[in-house]
């Protein structure tokens, strides 16, 4: 018997359609009302629902997940599965994006790869205005500071607007360059809502400095929200004067500003 | 058939499904063997999981798939 007819056996379930989906959940929510179970026939989901189990009927359902593994199948938390699923088609629909990933893949190391590949993923869903603060946090972690550059230039599009243009320039420097900005961030700021006015200046001195020594001849600056768009706008107008840059092209649109400063 | 439905649970069973397989969780929140507390389960990539990290269980010899983004692109590749 296979592991789906034991549990429908557990039940005894008859599902006029296949099921494509078994939930167990705590049903924190109380939608399953006492219940042991629930079936949604119109989205093919079964919903377990494991507080309201007898123990022979726990035990039985974790031989049937033992069961699932063993056979050479694979079990999921629900929110992990939803993601596996997404990350699935978007292998299938990558569309500029593998156009961008085949490009550098043989000119970046192997981490800096897959770190562009789970930002490209990362910009795709912030593209769909979806909470993407986990997948940054989760790029942040594998890869430290230098993964989180990488996701900032990323979806900042520096990949395509300016790094392939610098790599078909100037093949030599390429190598040189890409490691500062990567390594270092050079050539932008990221302006977020913890950063201090001081350390915006700081940050951007740094990168000004990084800049001209590598013959970059601007900085730009990003704010994302509108507090912290008019951190920026605000920083630009009291900084204008001591250091040393003329502000072109302020580009604000849905909540985002970039600032070129050329230098 | 089988191998289309697939098998979920809630976070909040995280250590009960860990149960089923034998598992536990130390005081650092590192999923361990239960018969031996001092082995700690590997990811895929040979890491130690945490609980907040475990994402499922995979066939073979029991491999623990970590719920990050990194984890699961590389997943989505195999």
């Amino acid at each position: 018997m296979s592991w789906l007819d034991k549990l429908k056996a557990l039940f005894n379930i008859e599902v006029n359609s296949p099921l494509i989906n078994i939930n167990v959940t705590r049903n924190s929510d109380n939608s399953l009302r006492g219940k042991g179970y629930s079936i949604d026939e119109e989205k093919q989901r079964l919903y377990v629902n494991y507080d309201g189990l007898p123990e022979e009927k726990k035990k039985k359902l974790a031989e049937i997940f033992r069961d699932r593994v063993e056979s050479g199948g694979e079990v999921f938390e629900d929110k992990t599965y939803i993601l596996l699923k997404d990350l699935y088609d978007y292998q299938k629909n990558k569309g500029e994006d593998k156009k961008v990933l085949d490009f550098f893949a043989p000119l970046i190391p192997k981490d800096d790869y897959e770190a562009l590949e789970a930002s490209l993923y990362l910009r795709k869903k912030f593209s769909e205005r979806l909470d993407v603060r986990k997948l940054k946090e989760d790029i942040r972690r594998r890869f430290g500071d230098r993964g989180n550059n990488i996701s900032n230039l990323c979806t900042a599009g520096y990949f395509e607007k300016f790094l392939i243009q610098l790599y078909n320039y100037s093949r030599e420097d390429f190598k040189e360059i890409y490691e500062v900005i990567v390594s270092k961030s050079a050539m932008a700021v990221f302006v977020s809502s913890q950063m201090s006015d001081y350390e915006i200046t700081q940050d951007l001195r740094r990168k000004i400095d990084l800049s001209k020594k590598y013959g970059l001849d601007f900085v730009h600056i990003h704010g994302i929200g509108e507090r912290n768009i008019l951190t920026v706008r605000r920083w630009i107008e009291e900084n204008k004067g001591s250091l040393d840059f003329l502000n072109k092209e302020i580009f604000e649109k849905e909540g985002i500003i970039i600032v070129e400063l050329l230098l | 058939m089988d191998e289309k439905t697939t098998l979920t649970f809630d976070s909040g069973l995280r250590r009960e499904v860990l149960g089923f397989f034998g598992k536990d969780v130390n005081e650092e929140g590192i999923i361990v063997e239960k018969t031996n507390p001092n082995q700690h389960v590997l990811s895929t990539d040979g890491q130690e999981v945490r609980e907040v990290e475990f994402g499922g269980i995979r066939k073979g010899s029991e491999v623990f798939i970590k719920n990050d983004l990194v984890s699961l692109m590389r997943l989505s590749k195999q």
